[in-house]
């Protein structure tokens, strides 16, 4: 019996010991088998590191290399709610160094989140000295801030980024898929402290740096442009004005100066508004700049020569549907006068000559109702009808540069195909994007589009034009000392609200080239309705001829003709 | 020839213990090699990751460095800050570009931008010289 007894317990034990070692092999087989993928987690967490390499974003130069945009190292403050053990520390230590109100502070600090960014991109001393304070819950990590080194100066052009770095206007939206660059991973080992265990690098894919966009804009040419239309800014009050600097021979944009304007290190001090490129997303009634280009048809199709003559009506002439007025009364002028005074009865009594069909062809042959092809954002083509759907008065309307609306990019494209013997180039605003470690990318060439007009025609118009600049043209102020000026004066009537020719509103522009008889630059300056006076030849051509003065000098243009000895001591 | 067996055994007994003794000697030997060329790795290692944390910090301090070149010598700045503020120049005006020749060769397309008398060297050619002539300067050979 006793050994009955001893047997029944033993069995018992074991039994018992079975039943506990059963299920700890079946916890084990959980463990080990189904929360296995948990656990191995755990342990990679506390022993493996993943780092995020973060690219940096290319920079934009200009032609000559000199740094237009570029991103700089800062840091970007951050909390824990839940590590912070004293808000109210937090935020006496925090509020007046980050410039952030207390309230406002405090509430985000006491957020029920895991993260919360108390400030992105300060400066990297100010982020030093807030890590010694040793705040429990308030950290930092590495970011970058894009920085435009040279302030306002083609603000409105190369645009901005917003805060995660992606480009948000001009060139830094256009060129941001080139501008971004890739980010990298690396895979290692970190020890008890955080810090990584560098030959326990397992992996690495490095990242790829932004390409740089190396862009055709003379930093000096841009700051003359921008310092001459500032003064015009000033002196005139428009409400926006634009000014062009293009090279003839290859349709390279040296300066494009829009204002009002930004600085695109304080985007945030301007209203929105003043972020617009107008040069190239804003169109306008060209008015008389655009007697040029119906005159270079008349020209090339023969319709016309230098010395014929027509009667301006003294100054008034019945048209259907209207009065054409001029602004002298004029009797009979050459076509060279014609241009030269700005006659609108004459330039349509030439434009009759031609005829509609013509007369539309060229205008589209010059560029015109479509997109010029700038590598810039925002672009628009303008309003041009089709020669079907033009009225009775269209034929009085448009060879005066009315009825159509035009880019200020668009009348610097054609005019330089009239200054470089009739070729019409392809606007380039972007010369090369090359890689990080200077391996080309991409290049842009300079790119004629079509013959529009001949060279003779080309010659021809060019005398007329000046004429435009000398003694009885209407822009005497847009003269350079030293160098013959070819361009055309535009006092554009703008519709007001009443949707009837204002007069009061006006467009005011004036572009031409130099030296005449062998161009280098086209240059348009063009004030939208300035005031008090608003006339192109007083408004816009002085500051055409500054800087033409200057660029032509820059470029060390030689001066093509003497200078008069009067004028020597002119500005002294 | 038992005496000579256990003397034969004893032997083979003494080189066994010798031969474990040099293996282990040499395996700890080894073992403790690795650990200490292990244990230097991780400490060159650490040198290394010191190092680049430093190579980063210059290189965004060259990148601010970068920058602050870049805001000087910009033409806004040389203007507005050295000449006018630091220098007390008069506001620039006009653009002028003054070409500097030898007395000899005088430039005929632009007699009137050769530059004052004593500017020039002989055997010197063409220098170009760019500056901005105040509007208030008095009057300059040259174009105003």
């Amino acid at each position: 019996m006793i050994y009955d007894g001893a047997q029944r317990r033993i069995r018992i034990v074991f039994l018992l010991l079975f039943c506990i070692l059963s299920a700890l092999i079946v916890r084990l087989s959980y463990l080990q088998y189904v929360l296995r993928d948990a656990f191995v987690s755990k342990a990679d967490n506390q022993h493996k590191m993943t780092l995020v390499l973060e690219p940096k974003r290319g920079e934009i130069y200009d032609t000559k290399g000199r740094v237009l945009a570029l991103s700089v190292p800062t840091r970007s403050l951050f909390a824990v709610p839940g590590d912070i053990d004293s808000p109210f520390k937090v935020v006496e230590a925090l509020s007046g160094p980050l410039g952030i109100e207390k309230g406002e502070l405090f509430r985000k600090i006491t957020q029920q989140k895991t993260f919360v960014y108390l400030k992105r991109k300060v400066d990297r001393e100010l982020a030093q000295e807030i890590d010694k304070l040793k705040l429990k819950g308030v950290y930092s990590h590495e970011d970058t801030k894009r920085f435009y080194p040279k302030g306002e100066l083609l603000a409105n052009i190369i645009g901005v980024v917003n805060i995660d770095d992606d480009g948000l206007e001009g060139v830094e939206l256009f060129c941001n898929r080139y501008l971004k660059g890739t980010r990298g991973v690396r895979l290692s080992e970190k020890d008890a402290a955080g810090r990584e265990i560098i030959p326990l690098r397992f992996q690495e894919v490095p990242p790829i740096d932004g390409n740089n966009i190396h862009l055709t804009i003379d930093e000096v040419v841009q700051h003359i442009a921008e310092k001459e239309l500032d003064a015009a800014y000033a002196a005139f009050h428009p409400k926006n004005a634009s000014a062009i600097v293009m090279d003839v021979r290859t349709g390279d944009i040296l300066a494009i100066a829009n204002r009002p304007t930004f600085d695109p290190n304080n985007v945030n001090a301007a209203p929105p508004e003043n972020r617009r490129n107008y040069a190239v997303t804003d169109f306008f009634e060209p008015g008389s700049t655009f007697k040029t280009i119906t005159g270079a048809a008349a020209l090339n199709e023969g319709a016309v020569r230098l010395t014929d003559t027509f009667f301006c009506e003294n100054g008034s002439w019945k048209v259907p549907g209207k009065i054409l007025h001029d602004s002298h009364g004029y009797g009979t002028l050459t076509f060279k006068e014609i241009i030269e005074k700005s006659s609108n009865i004459g330039i349509c009594k030439v434009a009759a000559r031609l005829g509609a069909a013509k007369l539309s062809k060229y205008i589209r042959d010059f560029g015109y109702g479509a997109l010029t092809g700038i590598t810039l954002p925002g672009e628009v083509c303008g309003i041009l009808r089709p020669v079907q759907r033009w009225s009775k008065m269209s034929m009085t309307a448009i060879p005066m540069g009315q009825e159509l609306t035009v880019t200020p990019i668009q009348m610097v494209r054609a005019y330089a195909a009239i200054a470089n013997g009739g070729i019409l180039l392809k606007p380039r605003f972007i010369k090369s994007i090359v890689t990080a470690q200077g391996e080309l990318v991409k290049e842009y060439k300079p790119e004629p589009v079509r013959r529009v007009v001949s060279e003779k025609a080309t010659r021809e118009l060019i005398a007329a034009l000046k004429g435009v600049v000398g003694e009885g043209g209407t822009a005497k102020r847009a003269s350079i000392d030293g160098y013959e000026v070819a361009g055309k004066t535009g006092t554009a009537q703008k519709v007001g609200p009443d949707g009837r020719f204002s007069h009061t509103l006006y467009f005011a522009s004036f572009i031409g080239f130099v030296p005449a008889d062998n161009p280098r630059v086209v240059i348009m300056v063009c004030l939208n309705e300035p005031r008090p006076q608003y006339y192109g030849g007083v408004v816009a051509a002085p500051a055409f001829s500054e800087i033409a003065r200057g660029v032509l000098k820059y470029l060390d243009v030689q001066p093509t003709a003497q200078p008069a000895e009067t004028k020597l001591t002119k500005n002294d | 020839m038992a005496r000579q067996k256990n003397s034969g055994g004893k032997h083979a007994n003494g080189g066994f213990v010798k031969n474990l003794t040099l293996f282990a000697v040499i395996g700890v030997t080894v073992a403790l090699a690795y650990l200490w060329q292990h244990t230097q790795i991780i400490r060159t290692g650490y040198i290394i990751r010191d190092k680049e944390k430093r190579l980063a910090v210059l290189k965004k301090e060259n990148q601010c460095l970068r920058l602050r070149i870049c805001q000087l010598k910009s033409p806004r700045h040389i203007e507005q800050m050295i000449a006018q503020k630091d220098l007390r120049l008069a506001s620039t005006k006009n653009w002028q570009y003054v070409y500097l020749q030898t007395a000899g060769a005088p430039s005929a397309a632009a007699p009137s931008l050769v530059a004052a008398k004593g500017a020039s060297q002989p055997g010197k050619q063409v220098k170009k010289v760019s500056l901005h002539q105040p509007k208030d300067a008095p009057a300059a050979r040259g174009e105003g």
